[in-house]
């Protein structure tokens, strides 16, 4: 018995008082559903005792200048209805099990929707007069004769009523807040500092439930009574504090308040189960694959662009080459460009390092066919000669940026390291952008 | 009364059959550690010119590896070691301390480039402390002895490899030096008899550990076009040149 029906024949119309109605049917039942049209009220009493349920709610409405409430109380919602409509007492309970037969004296015009008035007619003609006599039938003889509509009153004849009274429950996803009046935050560091607390109420209560958020919502309340709304997202669900912490304080670092503020609240938007994936017996890294995540969060939280991500310029200048894109995402994804021969990729070939910025340096040069070249070069700590100069190697330029012209020269130094080096030919200089290795 | 047949065929009681299914053992889960044996596997990179130097075929899991001769060519084995790896399935993080990576050396490992060098100390102890990347390497970054003892406990916990670029070799199990040699160095001559690019290199690897020590010569490519700032790999930049 889970349904309670509360019906009157003459249900208040007005709004304040259905309102009022419901707001106290709350305290007796955690769902309510209010129809005025239909003049009904319905409770769910799964769990509870719905006699003392419904005897509440009649006991309200009553008080609340509802005429005549008479409350059903059975199994499905069609007997729950039918009892609240056509019972004498302020309670009719319909045992469970009985629902069936609750409804078969009844006459058809009872079922709520009540049956088509065409069909009337036809049910009369083969001598169904109750809900009794329609419930007899087999469904297959009511489609031939009465069509879709009489399967529909055929179902609710025989107490089969799974129509949905109350939606889905929503779920309780974690949350927590923080409201003060006796002091104001206006330091980024102290919001943060607030939230990091927050967080970690969120995310214990996530990592009891065993899953991991991928949405939250950040809710600041400030002094001058606005409120801000601030969505954050991971990439993939977790529960795991430092990450969520990374991704709020790169949320809030563009943030400014235009007052201080008063309250903090954060709340779950998205959850789901942390589930393991199954796992591949012939994938090596599969066993660590978390840790190696865990790994990477901690890093990017000491900092947020460690991990980074080349991508071509094409720039002339080779330390303008490739710029660096942090990469945020936090997970391990190996970089290898599409078609590239993996043989070839492991044989080891010198590849260039070059320095962040170009290292100004003192050169001995000879010339050579009119161009100064290097012979040798003093980095500040040591001298280094060269046993060859390959270039010069032009390159100038500089539309829609500072202008360059330099002379680019690979040496090649007495112990065989191979150094980048380049003249700087508007500021005649020496530098040296890097070296082989 | 006759005698109960064996459980097990004797022809399949071989040592044959015994070794081969080591062999797969070891081949399907090489994190495995075998019980008679109570070590770890060494991590074979890929890389034979590397690995045939190296004790037991591979860099040793949970023990540090230092290369002391940063500008000896050893990027360049590293790289090639990290491609290996990656293509047997390993996670590979490479922490440029130095922030010094070119053009030519971005693709492949996570590539980790930490503001400071401190920072750069603290990534690879998290990286390796994690026990989630079979290879960790650190370059631009000469921790003091105290970060070594640390960098050594952290590869112990993880065990994984890890091969840092560095001078001090203090706590390393195993100690890798190179150094280019010039003679060997093979050269293209220009139109003017002048010496016009660096076809190859040779530099000479040696390998120290205890009761262990092994050296060869190896021979790289240098792709002077590639290196001589052509924005298309395998074109020369012709843009002003004089001769």
């Amino acid at each position: 018995m889970s349904f309670v029906c509360l019906s009157s024949p003459a249900w208040p119309t007005d709004a304040a008082r259905s309102t009022e109605l419901a707001r106290h049917a709350l305290l007796l039942a955690p769902r309510i559903r209010l129809e005025p049209a239909r003049g009904v009220m319905w409770a769910d009493a799964r769990g509870l005792d719905p006699i003392v349920v419904a005897a509440g709610l009649g006991v309200l409405a009553s008080a609340l200048g509802v005429d005549q409430p008479r409350a059903g109380v059975a199994a499905t919602p069609i007997a729950a209805l039918v009892a609240a409509r056509t019972g004498t007492l302020p309670v009719t309970v319909v045992p469970p099990g009985t629902d069936p037969a609750f409804l078969a004296p009844l006459d058809l015009g009872h079922l709520d929707p009540p049956p088509p008035q065409y069909l009337y007619p036809l049910l009369a003609g083969i001598g169904i007069e109750n809900c009794g006599d329609l419930a007899r039938l087999d469904a297959q003889s009511v489609e031939v004769r009465f069509g879709a509509e009489g399967v529909r009153i055929w179902r609710l004849a025989r107490g089969d009523d799974h129509r949905p009274i109350f939606g889905p429950r929503p779920r309780e996803l974690p949350s927590a807040e923080l409201e003060w009046v006796d002091y104001e935050l206006a330091d980024q560091e102290q919001v943060t500092f607030i939230v990091n607390s927050l967080l970690a109420t969120v995310t214990d209560q996530l990592s009891r439930r065993r899953e991991g958020a991928h949405g939250m919502v950040l809710e600041f309340g400030l002094a001058d009574r606005t409120r801000i709304e601030l969505p954050v997202r991971t990439s993939h669900p977790t529960a795991d504090r430092r990450t969520w912490l990374r991704v709020i304080r790169v949320t809030l670092e563009p943030v400014t308040f235009s007052a201080p503020v008063m309250k903090i609240g954060l709340r779950v938007d998205a959850a789901a189960p942390l589930a393991d994936r199954q796992g591949d017996l012939f994938d090596t890294g599969f066993s660590t694959e978390r840790a190696a995540e865990t790994a990477l969060a901690h890093l990017l939280d000491k900092q947020a662009d460690a991990i980074a991500v080349a991508e071509p310029t094409l720039h002339p200048l080779p330390e303008r080459r490739i710029s660096w894109r942090a990469d945020a995402d936090g997970r391990f994804v190996p970089r290898i460009l599409p078609g590239a021969d993996t043989v070839e990729a492991r044989t080891p070939r010198l590849g260039i390092q070059l320095f962040p910025a170009p290292r100004s340096i003192d050169v001995w040069s000879v010339t050579r066919r009119g161009v100064p070249v290097p012979d040798r070069y003093y980095d500040g700590t040591r001298n280094y000669a060269l046993s060859a100069s390959l270039g010069p190697d032009r390159i100038s330029g500089g539309f829609g940026e500072p202008a360059y012209d330099r002379d680019y020269f690979q040496g090649v130094r007495h112990d065989g390291v191979m150094v980048l080096l380049f003249r700087d030919r508007l500021a005649d200089a020496w530098f040296l952008a890097g070296w082989w290795d | 009364m006759t005698a109960a047949a064996p459980l097990v065929p004797l022809s399949n009681r071989s040592p044959e059959r015994s070794r081969a299914l080591r062999d797969l053992l070891v081949e399907r889960f090489p994190d495995a550690v075998l019980v008679p044996e109570r070590v770890t596997p060494p991590l074979a990179t890929g890389c034979q010119a590397l690995d045939r130097l190296l004790p037991n075929g591979g860099l040793p899991r949970g023990r540090m590896v230092t290369w002391t001769s940063p500008e000896g060519g050893a990027t360049a084995m590293l790289r090639a070691a990290c491609m290996g790896l990656l293509e047997m399935g390993h996670r590979v993080a490479w922490v440029d301390g130095a922030r010094t990576i070119g053009p030519s050396g971005f693709d492949g490992p996570l590539i980790v480039r930490p503001a400071e060098s401190a920072l750069a100390l603290r990534s690879a102890e998290i990286l390796l402390r994690s026990g989630g990347f079979g290879l960790v390497v650190l370059t631009g970054c000469d921790p003091e002895h105290q970060g070594m003892l640390r960098l050594s406990r952290m590869v112990h916990e993880g065990q994984g490899a890890f091969v840092a670029l560095t001078e001090r070799s203090l706590t390393a199990t195993v100690r890798v030096t190179s150094r280019f040699l010039l003679d060997r160095f093979r050269w293209a001559v220009g139109p003017f008899g002048d010496v016009a690019a660096v076809e190859s290199v040779a530099i000479e690897i040696t390998v120290k550990a205890s009761g262990w020590s092994r050296s060869t010569i190896v021979n790289l490519p240098a792709v002077s076009h590639e290196l001589r700032l052509s924005v298309e790999p395998g074109l020369a930049d012709r843009r002003g040149t004089l001769d």
